[in-house]
């Protein structure tokens, strides 16, 4: 279960408020507006910590509660600080049985988070994906927009080194 | 808007704005549900409710499914009996069958839908899901997580009923669970345990534990504030095990504060009196109650003759029943043959009353609590409703979620209403509130917004208001109350323009410096409104304790018989005389303040308080010390040991009001039922049967057996509780005591024709710099602990919510003393000092500090000084220093 993720430094600056106040200004009062500003906040915050749910919240006259509830509900928003690259691990049916869950398995072994953490020094975040439509290249790691085939737990450091 | 439509072959018609479920239910026509609830919008998670509806190629769910015209719609088929069927097994499938230890066992949504459907299995093969049982908001609550049935209830409760929006379903799919995402924000009200259909959410109060069909049920009026909610006392072998609600009956409408649902437990302390108590020499010793009885009458008696009736005096209750409050100012009056008689109820209805009976002729709350729900605005003032009257403010924040109120917050301090929920919070320095009315009136009028057809069907003297007033200018009133122009002109727009505007004023109104003008001032601007007799409008005092107003009803009072009539009336000597058999005195009695001021002269000899701790309860504890120093002999009767209680001499035990029969007057004059639900404890009598005995015992015997009896005595000698019946009072949940046709005053105009402006007394505060004491310190109740005491841990559920008392400081005043958050602080008066930790931040503006009352352990009372009738009782200036 992921709980609130304590932030780092403090996230709610002046300059992160006025930030926040721009996105929220574009949808006021149009209806279904807090999906689009919390993917926008996402987009420029990286994740959604409790103080900026809170903020967003206030701002747009909805339960701090709620906001919270949407967050935790799509897969999409993270409370979670993200890492530099995310990396991707199929395990749709194809990739699963070809190995994809040995390869999860080292993942968090050698880099010492669980699926959804970030490593301390935020240089990789760890994701799974039910299926990225690319069975025949199955098993299949995507780290940010590259796509790497035929993945193997042996081959996983050579292909995570040049990401820095 | 009028629909027809068939439900199961029966042609039904029903307005456009219901749901398919509402308008099944009207006509009888019966639909399975687990997540809805009537007291809340549609939820639609349970899918047990589905319904067909012809031409339609999904079943639907008639919960949240609006009525339209023509639809044939069909709620039994075996299509449908197959979907609510798998839908309760896909919940059995993480909800444990642990049914024989569960709270809700018998009671339970779910095991009476699993029994009428026949689910003997389950053959779905899923994973059951262990939740991680992670802590809830409020440790009076126990949350089970894996009983859960994810219904959404508790969160849709929380956040319609009380707004406080701290729980939310987080996550989603098997991770699903319900989270207290904000436990600061929980007012640990048990609303959320109220609706939830399983056993989830379990009270974690109560030990002794007993099934639905094992408990005596009681209904009866919660003896807190001054709301009067109705709840029942469920008991089991003579021990409570838990309070709850009927939807249906009361103002509450089944919601409770923490006090009402998590405060009774103190009915079991075992601090309770079981036995009377008499002095020998420095001690109390145990003593048989008929023998503690018979030695105060025998008391009484000798000191009446040695010294005259006016050597006594009687301190009644403002949270005991009419009954016993009657029977008391007829022992007192008779018996005794003296008008000294008062109660604390006088410390408020004094200043309204010389406020507003010269104005409106009455100074009472003019409408129903429930007319809140059809005001536009409201303009709530000097009142925690969350922390005192949370129903109050549950019923603004319905009318603010479904009606659009606008709500003006007046309060120096945050408080939970203010920040997020008020359109204006306005934030007067302490004992300016006149100045602020005033300029809100004069706002209103510069604007054109007042009632003109109201000011001139109904009033006398507007002109001469319009004068008034014209020295209140935005600037004046920012100059001296410190309140925004804005802010002010803003109230004004709304509050001119509400169609019906209501005006809740509590205690830092009441028991301020120069209350009367304040409040006569709320008077004026309710009527330049046109906001009395209408519905959704009025002015609504919130009264602290259950019986406040039964109290001053039931002549505990120095000028008056029950019902107003004066002690000085020959008419009403005359018929009391006759009732009573006995002489009355044609002469007032003392006031309260009085009363305590003369006992600490020595011209008071005996006293008799009957289920008061003044001690604690009133402003001046200093004065109360000395004047019960000075007695000859005091009698206490109490259910506990209390502070003023061990300086009595005889102490007879009087019990909870859950184990007696009676009625309380609610602050909005609803009269409603006490009824027992427990057997006296030990030795214990109710209060009313121990002044009978006294009395009988002094050779007057009363002749009353029963509450009843006394009740019918009541409505024969007072006329604003006549033509009731304590029958009535059963059959219909209470009656309207001061009443024409309708619960609401003033529908039919104002007594004596037309209600009056009268601007000659209203008194502006003075301004004055106190070198010596610059903080206003102003003091109020909380719900938590009122008079429950935290030293004593009475009610230790409560206890734990709310343990500790502080003073709360504004950080820029603490950072000049040095005072720093958790410090311990010496507050000091022109009357006494005390030491307490300090909370500082920048909930209270600079130049007030606020402390609450009702801590037994830190005597409040001693920084105040009484020695008028009109106490401000709410306020005193003070210095704070480090200590």
């Amino acid at each position: 279960m992921e709980i609130a993720a304590k932030t780092e430094e403090n996230i709610l600056t002046k300059e992160s408020m006025e930030i926040l106040d721009k996105i929220i200004s574009r949808y006021k009062g149009k209806r279904g507006a807090l999906m689009p500003v919390l993917q926008e906040a996402q987009e420029e915050f990286g994740y959604l910590p409790i103080e900026i749910q809170n903020y967003i919240a206030t701002q747009m006259g909805i339960p701090a509660s709620e906001v919270y509830g949407v967050v935790t509900f799509y897969h999409f928003f993270t409370m979670v600080p993200k890492g530099r690259h995310t990396i991707k691990v199929c395990l749709g049916t194809a990739c699963y049985v070809r190995g994809g869950k040995k390869i999860i398995e080292k993942l968090k072994n050698d880099l010492g988070i669980d699926i959804g953490g970030t490593t301390p020094d935020r240089r990789f975040s760890l994701d799974v994906v039910r299926c990225l439509g690319a069975c025949g290249l199955a098993p299949v790691v995507m780290v940010d927009n590259d796509i790497h085939q035929g993945m193997k737990p042996s081959k996983l450091d050579k292909t995570l080194e040049p990401y820095k | 808007m009028t629909v027809e439509l068939t439900i199961d072959g029966k042609k039904i018609t029903t307005s456009e704005d219901k749901t398919i479920l509402e308008a099944a239910r009207e006509n009888g026509i019966y639909i399975p549900t687990l997540c809805y609830h009537s007291k809340l919008s549609p939820i639609g998670s349970c899918r047990l409710c589905v319904v067909e509806i012809e031409g339609v190629e999904h079943p639907m769910a008639s919960c949240t499914t609006p009525v339209a015209p023509n639809i044939v719609v069909t709620t039994k088929s075996e299509k449908l009996d197959k979907i609510r069927r798998d839908a309760l097994k896909l919940m059995l499938v993480n909800h444990p069958l642990d049914c024989p230890i569960c709270d809700a066992g018998g009671e339970c949504d779910l095991q009476n839908m699993v029994f009428q459907f026949g689910i003997d299995q389950v053959e779905y093969k899923a994973n059951k899901v262990e939740r991680e049982e992670i802590p809830f908001s409020t440790p009076l609550i126990r949350h089970w997580p894996n009983r859960c049935i994810l219904c959404g209830r508790c969160v849709w409760a929380c956040r319609e009923i009380t707004g406080n929006n701290v729980l939310e379903i987080a996550e989603k799919g098997y991770d699903s669970h319900i989270e207290a995402i904000y436990p600061e924000k929980c007012l640990s009200c048990g609303e959320c345990l109220s609706v939830c259909p399983v056993g989830a959410l379990t009270d974690n109060l109560s030990p002794i534990k007993a099934r639905k069909w094992q408990a005596k049920r009681t209904l009866t009026t919660c003896n807190h504030c001054s709301v009067g909610c109705q709840l029942e006392i469920n008991t089991f072998e003579d021990k409570l095990i838990n309070i709850t609600t009927k939807e249906s009956e009361g103002t509450n409408n089944g919601s409770l504060c923490v006090k009402g649902r998590f405060g009774h437990d103190y009915i079991h302390s075992e601090e309770r009196l079981k036995q009377a108590l008499i002095r020998k020499r420095e001690d109390l010793i145990p003593t048989d109650i008929d023998e503690a009885i018979s030695f105060a009458a025998k008391k009484i008696g000798e000191i009446k003759e040695k010294y005259g009736s006016d050597a006594f005096a009687g301190v009644g209750s403002v949270h005991l029943s009419n009954e016993e409050n009657y029977i008391f100012q007829r022992f007192v009056r008779s018996v005794i043959g003296t008008n000294n008689i008062d109660s604390l109820a006088s410390l408020i209805f004094e200043p309204l009353s010389e406020a507003l009976i010269p104005v409106l002729g009455m100074g009472l709350m003019t409408n129903p609590l429930n007319d809140l729900l059809l005001s536009d605005v409201a303009i709530v003032i000097g009142t925690d409703l969350d922390g005192n009257h949370q129903i109050v403010a549950n019923k603004l924040r319905w009318a603010a979620y479904h009606n659009d109120l606008k709500p003006v917050i007046v309060d120096p301090r945050e408080i939970s209403l203010s920040k997020g929920f008020a359109n204006v919070w306005m934030r007067p320095k302490p004992s300016t509130d006149t100045v602020w009315i005033n300029g809100l009136i004069r706002e209103i009028i510069s604007r054109g917004l007042e009632d003109k057809d109201f000011i001139k069907k109904h009033t006398k003297g507007f002109e001469s208001l319009k004068k008034f007033v014209e020295q209140f200018t935005p600037e004046k009133v920012e100059e001296i109350t410190g309140i925004d122009q804005k802010d002010l002109k803003d109230a004004a727009q709304l509050f001119g323009e509400a169609k019906a505007g209501a005006i809740i004023f509590g205690s830092g109104i009441i028991g301020q410096n120069d209350s009367v003008s304040a409040i006569r001032s709320l008077g004026h601007l309710a009527l330049i409104t046109g906001n009395l007799g209408k519905r959704g409008g009025g002015l609504y005092p919130i009264l602290p304790r259950c019986n406040t107003q039964g109290a001053w009803d039931m002549g505990l009072n120095p000028l008056y018989f029950p019902g107003y009539q004066p002690v000085t009336d020959d008419g009403a000597i005359k018929r009391f005389k006759k009732l009573w058999g006995l002489p009355i005195k044609n002469e007032k009695g003392l006031s309260l303040v009085d009363i305590f001021l003369k006992a600490s002269e020595g011209k008071i000899k005996a006293m008799i308080i009957m289920g008061e701790n003044p001690l604690v309860t009133f402003p001046d504890s200093s004065l109360v010390k000395k004047a019960i120093e000075n007695l000859e002999f005091l009698v206490v009767i109490d259910s506990f040991l209390t502070e003023t209680a061990e300086l009595a001499d005889i102490v007879i035990p009087g019990v909870t009001f859950a184990e007696k029969d009676g009625t309380f007057t609610s602050c909005e004059r609803r009269i409603q039922r006490v009824r027992a639900g427990l057997k006296p404890l030990g030795e214990s009598m109710a209060d009313w049967e121990i002044i009978a005995k006294i009395s009988e015992m002094m050779g007057h015997p009363m002749n009353f057996s029963t509450p009843k009896d006394i009740f019918d005595e009541i409505a024969k000698v007072t006329p604003c509780y006549g033509n009731i019946t304590y029958e009535q009072l059963d059959e219909k949940g209470g009656a309207w005591c001061y009443l024409g046709k309708t619960p609401r005053l003033f529908e039919d105009g104002f007594p004596g024709g037309k209600a009056n402006f009268l601007t000659d007394d209203i008194k502006l505060p003075q301004k004055k710099e106190n070198k010596e004491f610059p903080i206003s310190l102003t003091v109020g109740g909380n719900f938590y602990n009122y008079l429950i005491g935290s030293k004593t841990k009475r009610a230790k559920g409560l206890a734990l919510v709310y343990p500790d008392n502080f003073v709360l400081i504004n950080d820029e005043d603490a950072d000049k003393k040095g005072i720093k958050d958790g410090d311990m602080v010496v507050i000091k008066t022109e009357n006494g000092e005390l030491s307490l930790p300090a909370r500082v931040n920048s909930n209270i503006i600079p130049g007030v500090a606020h402390l609450k009352i009702s801590f037994n352990d830190i005597d409040v009372g001693k920084l105040f000084k009484a020695d008028k009738a009109i106490v401000p009782y709410k306020i005193v200036n003070a210095s704070i220093e480090k200590a």
